[in-house]
């Protein structure tokens, strides 16, 4: 673990800095320099990427009827 | 009256504008930015989600609040205004907000709350917004293989 301020930097290896550049309540924002070639993303993103590969392939699952009946009866319908 | 062959429906007829498009597609799938919404009438509120692009593509979706009660949309300014969205007008019956849903082999169902698509109905945009907070999961159990609801 390191503890940084606003403007202060860890680096990683030798080309990638990582900069807190400003702090505002619960959220930073951070300045990240890296080789080009290298993917820089919020892990959301990732995990968003891999529900959806999941996903894509729910048409046709079996028990979505009984699914569907359960969220009817949550709706009210 | 324009046609796609789903490999779930078979041919399907839509009327032109009759689809969401989601200006960026989706992560992980950047090329699908067009999708025909299909109700199949015995199961409803899911609503699938059928490519355009692409015949083999389908996500089934259901209607965050029928997910969870009260379901609170927060979305970044920017996800909202590629939709001509604001925050003022996130909210009513002109925006429709599903959460995908994906199906382990056990035929446990879990819902991207975390990720929820939102459509603009007046202009059938859409973009899945990922929240800044942990306030709902990314996969939010449904129901267990069986019938059993987590959800309550």
């Amino acid at each position: 673990m390191i503890r940084r301020r606003s403007n202060e930097s860890v680096l990683v290896g030798d080309e990638i800095e990582i900069q807190v550049l400003e702090i505002a309540g619960n959220r930073v924002k951070l300045g990240i320099s890296a080789p080009r070639e290298m993917l820089v993303l919020r892990k959301e993103l990732r995990q968003t990427e891999e529900f959806n590969l999941d996903a894509s392939r729910a048409a046709g699952a079996p028990h979505i009827s009984s699914l569907a009946k359960m969220l009817k009866s949550r709706q009210g319908l | 009256m324009p046609k796609i062959i789903s490999r779930n429906f078979g041919a399907v007829e839509f009327s032109p504008g009759e689809q969401f498009v989601f200006p960026n597609g989706l992560p992980g799938f950047p090329c699908e930015t067009d999708f025909l919404p299909v109700e199949v009438p015995d199961q409803l509120p899911l609503v699938y989600l059928q490519s355009l692009r692409t015949s083999d593509l389908c996500f089934v979706a259901a209607p965050v609040n029928c997910v969870v009660e009260d379901y609170q949309l927060c979305a970044d300014a920017e996800d909202l205004t590629l939709i001509d969205l604001g925050p003022d007008n996130a909210r009513g019956p002109q925006t429709l907000c599903l959460a995908l849903l994906c199906f382990a082999e056990d035929g446990r169902a879990t819902a991207n709350l975390r990720a929820p698509l939102i459509v603009n109905l007046r202009n059938r945009r859409g973009v899945q917004a990922i929240r800044n907070d942990d306030r709902y999961a990314f996969r939010f159990p449904l129901q267990a293989a069986g019938g059993g609801s987590a959800c309550s």
